[in-house]
């Protein structure tokens, strides 16, 4: 029986209209799985060198280790919790049939199991074992080590989906997990506490017989609480969404400005009753720290190729981000944009305005990087103009191309769907481009000059904006009736 | 009568198989007018050239005298639901009524005093209810659907499978309000049903599609409803004698 829903299980993966993109996807999420899948088991053996370089007085690697095990857990655990599917195959299916709902449920857990983020700690916790443990433990301590590492991996698994499926019932869960984890985090580095001896003590006797049980019994647990909550959930009236009551809130400022404004407030609303695209924001608010990493390291300080890099990031993040799907949001009732009276210029005016309100607020939060010096505003002025001037039309023009329909009910993490070629190529004009506009002055040792020519061109790309909306009007009434039947297969 | 649609020479397939073929139609201003067929025989393919949603390999498609993909003046004075494709399904019904009246130049007083006809209709269940569109069943998102093609005031209604999945009690709501519209304006209607009665209630012409083709084209007499139902019948005979004649049964 187990066979069968697994063959079932299969087809339904294989046949999803998800699954079935193009082969460059493919490719590129094939080459991040190698990559990483290298990184990990190379982590793995150099991992007992790498802990005597930073505890050189250390009498046991495998002892280190299970200091900094309690964070690397959590940390499992919240990666996981963004990025790890949940396997759903629908019990609704099964009900019906001469089936024992048991059977089906544990199959549902069971082969949960078979995932990537189960398979990548073991990655580097085998070869460790290997050449950091079993010199220390000998052969059976060793046995007894790694049984234990895949209990605690699996007790992670199991409370994970656990963790998501009782989110999506229930939304404030995430925000008690959210705090608990980073609590942890934050006393941890403000040393209110020190995880390091709780993980030790947790930890450290793992080798030892016994010990397998802790985290087996524990994972055992978690499996249970899944099943108990599985089997409750198989009732059909707990699936009827319990729909949110919808959000009033008006946009009347915008309202009252048009059809362009009332397009802009629609917009507004599409992005924040939609789980993609609140991610979107979720992305852009975390990425406003991403000057952090280059801003106030020595080796930048003089380089100012880099911090265009990241000021083009910085101050268009959620222009980048949310426009290059400009049209593809608006998928799912495409046929209505395309058979009402909707003045396609104000449309992508619409869009536009949105676009350039998004890079003032992104260019205003950058202005805590003026901390840095000057220099910060300099650059990040020259982004946000050329975001604004030339950057802007470029998403809304590859937009048009856009063909894939997009689900806007699901979450973003390592979601390519509405993905193709058109999104890697844009990140030429995007990125590139404007530094080479910039390095053209450099090169005569003008750097300076490179900015404002950088913001120039973004000034003189907006005098030209009748003939870029022309443009853009003109590929999207070409492209439309490709488009549309794109969008409506799904 | 004056010509407000005409259909010429329009020819659509898909991987070689041809699944519209219409060598000439034509639609009188004012005239209802009824589609069926069975499942695959052209219709929303048929509706969806008539609105420029696809692109047909041959002939044209003309709405008061201008082809459909020359100009987008038609969209003004066309009102259309082919299916939830066409319902911006994170917004509240009401946002979505005073958004589709925004665009036809009217204001909310306006939008308002338009919905107030339907309120029967909406039996309490879509205004003033804080649900979002993509969160209401699918008879109400209908219903939505088919107010909001109407909003602008169209002169040429398009609606595809309007009944299907209302119940009992808001079909026939629905044909007297599409009955009333038909008496009481000069608007063109273009309706497909599955539903054999409703269509001959108030159509003033219905056309059989089969397999891309126009195979009987009847002025609504009350004779009709027999004759549609002859053919249908016919044709599941058809069916029959064919495989029991090549053995197939």
């Amino acid at each position: 029986m187990y066979l069968r829903l697994l063959g079932q299980q299969w087809k339904q993966v294989v046949r999803s209209k998800y699954f079935s993109q193009g082969w460059g996807i493919k490719i590129l999420v094939g080459f991040f799985i190698i990559y990483f899948s290298l990184s990990f088991i190379f982590l793995g053996f150099a991992l007992p060198e790498i802990i005597r370089e930073i505890r050189p007085g250390a009498q046991s690697v495998t002892a280190v280790f299970s200091e900094y095990l309690l964070q690397y857990l959590l940390l499992d655990l919240a990666i996981r919790f963004f990025a790890q599917d949940l396997n759903v195959l629908s019990i609704r299916h099964y009900l019906l049939q001469p089936l024992k709902k048991s059977t089906v449920i544990h199959y549902l857990l069971g082969s949960s199991v078979f995932n990537f983020f189960n398979l990548f700690p073991l990655f580097f916790i085998v070869p460790f074992a290997f050449r950091g443990v079993a010199p220390e433990l000998g052969a059976a301590g060793t046995i007894f080590w790694l049984l234990a590492m895949l209990g605690l991996v699996k007790l992670n698994h199991f409370l994970t989906i656990y963790l998501k499926r009782v989110i999506a019932l229930k939304q404030s869960v995430f925000f008690v997990f959210a705090a608990v984890v980073a609590f942890l985090f934050v006393g941890h580095a403000l040393e209110w506490f020190d995880l390091n001896t709780w993980s030790y003590a947790l930890f450290a006797p793992a080798g030892e017989a016994w010990y397998i049980l802790v985290p087996a019994v524990l994972a055992s647990l978690a499996y249970a609480v899944n099943f108990r909550f599985l089997v409750k959930q198989s009732y059909i009236d707990q699936w009827t969404k319990h729909s949110r009551e919808a959000a009033s809130r008006e946009f009347s400022f915008l309202e009252s400005r048009g059809v362009v404004g009332t397009m802009i407030s629609n917009e507004l609303k599409l992005i924040l009753r939609n789980k993609r695209t609140k991610n979107i924001l979720f992305i852009t608010a975390l990425f406003s720290f991403y000057g952090l990493i280059f801003y106030g390291q020595p080796e930048y300080v003089d380089s100012i190729m880099i911090f265009i890099f990241v000021g083009i990031f910085m101050t268009g993040i959620f222009m980048i981000n949310y426009g290059q799907f400009m049209v593809g949001w608006e998928s799912a009732y495409f046929d209505g944009i395309l058979t009402r009276a909707y003045p396609m210029e104000a449309f992508f005016r619409a869009k536009f305005w949105l676009l350039v309100s998004s890079a003032v607020i992104t260019y205003l939060i950058s202005m805590g990087y003026i901390y840095f010096g000057m220099k910060a505003l300099y650059i990040n002025t020259a982004c946000f103009l050329y975001n604004v001037g030339v950057n802007s039309f470029v998403l809304l023009y590859a937009s048009t191309y856009q063909k894939k329909r997009i689900d806007l009910t699901r979450g973003s993490a390592f979601n390519y769907q509405g993905t193709s070629a058109v999104q890697f190529l844009i990140i030429l004009p995007l990125m590139v481009l404007p530094i080479l506009i910039w390095a053209s002055f450099n090169a005569f040792g003008k750097p300076y000059w490179g900015l404002i020519a950088l913001g120039g061109a973004g000034l003189l790309s907006l005098i030209f904006h009748k003939q870029w909306f022309k443009a853009i009007i003109e590929n999207f009434n070409e492209k439309k009736y490709r488009n549309a039947k794109g969008f409506r297969e799904g | 009568m004056q010509e407000i649609i005409s259909i010429q020479n329009l020819k659509k397939s898909y991987n070689k198989e041809v699944v519209l073929d219409v060598p000439q139609l034509s639609l009188m201003a004012g005239q209802s007018f009824g589609l069926v067929g069975n499942n695959g025989a052209g219709k929303t393919t048929l509706y969806r050239c008539i609105l420029d949603l696809i692109e047909p390999d041959e002939g044209s498609v003309i709405i008061n005298g201008v082809p459909v993909n020359k100009s987008e003046e038609w969209k003004n004075f066309t009102g259309s639901f082919l299916d939830e494709g066409f319902l911006i399904d994170y917004l509240t019904p009401d946002e979505y009524f005073n958004f589709i009246g925004k665009m036809h130049g009217m204001d909310k007083p306006q939008v308002t005093q338009i919905l107030d006809k339907y309120d029967e209709f909406f039996k309490g269940e879509i205004r003033g209810r804080k649900k979002y569109i993509r969160d209401l069943s699918k008879g109400n998102q209908k219903k939505v659907g088919i107010v909001g093609a109407l909003l602008g005031n169209p002169s040429v209604l398009v609606l595809d499978e309007p009944f299907a999945n209302l119940d009992p009690s808001t079909q026939y709501q629905l044909r007297d309000q599409l009955k009333k519209l038909d008496e009481e304006t000069d608007i063109t209607m273009l309706i497909s049903s599955h539903d054999l009665v409703h269509v001959t209630e108030f159509c003033q012409r219905i056309v059989i599609l089969d397999h891309g083709t126009i195979v009987k084209d009847i002025q609504t007499t009350s004779e009709t409803l027999r004759e549609l139902e002859e053919f249908f019948v016919q044709k599941v005979r058809t069916n029959e004698s064919t495989t029991e004649a090549t053995g197939l049964a």
